[in-house]
């Protein structure tokens, strides 16, 4: 019996290392991101899947990739996505109940095009539930809208010592599919130099260009097109902002950095319909998954 | 009320119940002291535990140590709805569940909110299709909801800020800055 | 006569200081738990709602007076109303011997102590009344539970205090705080250690805090036998045991640890200082602890604490007879 009184008195013991460790983290710094004065990192933010979006179209970032072929809609476990077909491939109206996603990414890992991508809309409050089905091609309407007004942000750390990689292999190879990642600024770079000095193309710059634009703008669908299974990787429009947010440390940001800025929405316009016609024979290479970067599966 | 009873029967889709939420007006109600009490209830809410499902990590998550819904006041989390006034629904709402739900819901006194968090809540999320009968597709079917969290599962920033429109609904204003949204 | 209307007018004013001292301690008690147990959880506690949080029970009170009068079907109608006011006043009346500073006892009687032991088992009463009233299967299970752990462990808490009566030889407060010193090695705390720390173990088990709160288990009980209290009476149930515990504080400061006397100058803020050291150390201990089985308590009570408190009482009459 003395025994079992011995073994209780230890046992205070453990009371004491108890109210040791508590005592410990009392004097201890707060953990706490006093949300919302102050937010996680973007590098966590880039891993959150959030309501899916439309990407920003390749020359136009207004419009949108999407050629209605309702394969994520039929993918989609929940039934959320109703997209609307109209005359030409381009869908009239993209609407996403958001309500019944479970963000499993069926629809962006089946779209053929890489249409669509997960945003990282963390702070998505409604107060009724319409407000959740969601118009995409209005919200990418705002979107390139902005992109396309928004100042040309610096290029990116990763960007920088991609770039020279990069940079060499574009004179050689203008129109070839071969390098993907290097066929886009082949005919770029001869229209660089006069567009890379001006943040906003203005009207009379797309004018001159306009000949040589049909001619490089034909490669642009098809040298993107191998790589556009990831929606960012596409050089055409890879704005450096955008990236950030989907975590991209590929070559993509670089060769897109000089794209980026002599891309205007104005010129876009007349340019489209030669894309579509253009080297129809390269589009069978849609699948190709080698040259997508293994980012988009949500881990940071 | 005849509601609960109809849920029970299985194949048949839940109705929009007429849960008791009708609360006489206050015995003074002028408008100053309204406002008063307003900001008093938006900078106190006490939620109940009702966390059904996954997202109720998210909502614990909220009210642990690096999202500290304490510091809005929301910090009691009391086990009885008698002393709650903020009934955050987090996760799915299975047919089960849907008459304690209710019960619950009509034995908190008023003044009280409701917020749905996460897909589940709002519509029964993934768990809806054709042919299911064990979720309530959305526990706005039940009780009349105030704030809709989406997500699978929404963040805790998210559940945060469900909880700030909430007191915005209640006082007209939001108090906290806007977080700044990541470049996307 | 005069001194008689002497009395009874100090003896008002002192229940309206009490009564300002027992709203204010908890607003403090309220913000200082939430604070602790964040700096424990390594996370603020309240911090928006005005500076550092400080408004919050304001907030909270006000909220809680302007909450639907309600009252669930089939209870008890006057039992259920007359239990919140039985937690709160009667503790009123806990504070009226305790000496706050050498010339500031509201009512200066022999046997102080024995008014307060006597009068804190209508905190048991309330509990019980509220349980029962509440006609609610588990509320009841919740008030049973209060009023086992609330009279098992009234009797270690008197054996510890008499310990200090002995040694002081009166049972008045001001006489108790009179004999010790100024400096912490004069107090009672180092000739009775084991009282003390009884008297801690009992002091949580007393105030149905945790790691003894079964009454009130979250997790067991919805929150025990006030599940059914909304508002105001939620409040005032609230409100009691914060009093408690600083009634219970207060006690524990007079006895062992020197009651208003300090190094410095003595005065009612030793006093102050040193319950609400008890009280951060209760805190302390509520969130660094999980909650006891309800048999383990009463164990612990009844074969440890009691006769503990009796082996140190009868040591102390002992060691008083022979050397002193």
């Amino acid at each position: 019996m003395l025994k079992a009184i011995w073994d209780n008195i230890k046992g205070l013991y453990s009371l004491l290392v108890g109210m040791s460790i508590t005592g410990r983290y009392l004097l201890s710094p707060v953990e706490t991101i006093h949300f919302p004065r102050q937010v996680v990192d973007d590098e966590i933010m880039a891993s959150f899947r959030g309501p899916i979006q439309l990407t920003l179209g390749k020359k136009d970032p207004t419009q949108t990739r999407c050629i209605s072929c309702q394969m994520c809609a039929k993918a989609c476990p929940g039934h959320c996505l109703t997209v609307t077909k109209g005359d030409a491939k381009a869908p009239i109206q993209w609407l996403y109940d958001f309500s019944y996603c479970c963000l499993c990414g069926a629809c962006v890992e089946t779209c053929p095009t890489g249409a669509l991508e997960f945003s990282h809309k963390v702070y998505l409050v409604t107060v009724s539930r319409q407000e959740l089905i969601l118009d995409l091609l209005s919200d990418l309407k705002t979107r390139g809208t902005q992109l396309g007004n928004q100042i040309v942000p610096p290029v990116p750390p990763a960007a920088k010592e991609a770039s020279p990689s990069v940079a060499p292999a574009s004179p050689s190879a203008p129109a070839t599919l071969a390098a993907p990642t290097s066929a886009p600024p082949a005919p770029e770079t001869k229209t660089d130099p006069p567009k890379a000095a001006e943040i906003k193309p203005d009207a009379a710059k797309p004018a001159q260009t306009k000949e040589p634009a049909p001619a490089s703008g034909s490669t642009d669908p098809v040298a993107a097109s191998p790589a556009v299974n990831s929606a960012t990787n596409n050089p055409a429009t890879n704005n450096p902002a955008t990236n950030i947010a989907n975590d991209v440390k590929t070559g993509a940001p670089a060769q897109s950095e000089p794209k980026a800025q002599t891309v205007a929405p104005q010129e876009l316009a007349p340019a489209t319909k030669p894309e579509t016609k253009a080297n129809p024979v390269a589009n069978k290479k849609i699948h190709d998954h080698s040259s997508r970067p293994a980012k988009k599966r949500g881990h940071k | 009320m005849a509601a609960p009873e109809k849920l029970l029967t299985p194949g048949e889709p839940p109705s929009l119940a007429q849960a008791q939420s009708q609360v006489d007006p206050p015995l003074i109600n002028l408008k100053p002291v309204n406002w008063f009490f307003d900001l008093n209830r938006a900078m106190s809410l006490w939620p109940v535990t009702f966390g059904l499902a996954c997202c109720a990590i998210e909502m614990m998550s909220a009210s642990m140590a690096r999202f500290d819904i304490a510091r809005f006041g929301a910090e009691v989390f009391r086990p009885s709805v008698r002393q709650a006034d903020l009934m955050m629904v987090t996760g799915t709402v299975t047919r089960k569940m849907a008459t304690p739900l209710v019960r619950l819901y009509e034995q908190m006194p008023a003044p009280k909110y409701v917020m749905a968090c996460g897909n589940c809540a709002i519509s029964g999320g993934p768990f809806k299709f054709d042919g299911q009968y064990a979720v309530v597709e959305g526990v706005d079917q039940l009780i009349p909801v105030d704030v809709y969290v989406p997500g699978c599962p929404p963040r805790p920033e998210a559940i945060l800020e469900g909880v700030f429109k909430i007191q915005e609904l209640i006082t007209g204003r939001r108090w906290w800055p806007l977080p700044r949204e990541m470049a996307s | 006569m005069d001194l008689s209307l002497a009395i009874f007018v100090q003896i008002i004013a002192a229940v309206l200081l009490i009564i300002a001292l027992m709203v204010g301690n908890a607003v403090v008690m309220v913000y200082m738990e939430r604070k602790v147990a964040g700096f424990i959880q390594r996370r603020p506690g309240p911090y928006e709602v005005g500076p550092w949080g400080t408004i919050q029970a304001i907030c909270d009170s006000m909220k809680l007076l302007a909450k639907q009068l309600y009252r669930p079907g089939n209870v008890d109608l006057i039992l259920y109303y007359l239990a919140p006011v039985l937690a709160f006043f009667p503790v009123l009346l806990l504070f009226l011997p305790i000496p706050f500073g050498p010339w500031l006892t509201a009512l200066h009687i022999n046997e102080g102590i024995v008014l307060i032991l006597a009068f804190a088992g209508l905190g048991v009463l309330s509990n019980l009344l509220a349980g029962w009233a509440s006609n609610n299967k588990f509320s009841l299970l919740g008030a049973a539970r209060a009023v086992a752990q609330t009279v098992a462990y009234e009797i270690p808490m008197i054996l510890a205090l008499l310990a200090v009566v002995f040694l002081s030889g009166s049972m008045d407060l001001k006489r108790i705080t009179e004999q010790q010193g100024q400096w912490p090695w004069e107090w009672n705390i180092l000739l009775q250690p084991l009282a003390f720390f009884i008297y801690l173990v009992s002091l949580v088990g007393e105030t149905n805090r945790a790691p003894f709160d079964l009454p009130e288990a979250e997790s067991e009980l919805t929150a025990g036998f006030h599940t059914e209290y909304s508002g105001m009476g939620f409040a005032l149930f609230f409100l009691s045991e914060y009093a408690n515990m600083l009634l219970v504080s207060f006690v524990a400061a007079v006895f062992f640890l020197g009651g208003y006397k300090g190094p410095i100058a003595d005065g009612f803020w030793w006093l102050f200082i040193k319950a609400y050291a008890v009280m951060f150390f209760m805190v302390w201990i509520r969130w660094t602890f999980p909650r006891v089985r309800f048999d383990q308590l009463l164990n612990l009570n009844w074969k440890w604490l009691l006769p503990l408190g009796l082996l140190n009482l009868w040591a102390t009459a002992i060691i008083m007879k022979i050397f002193l």
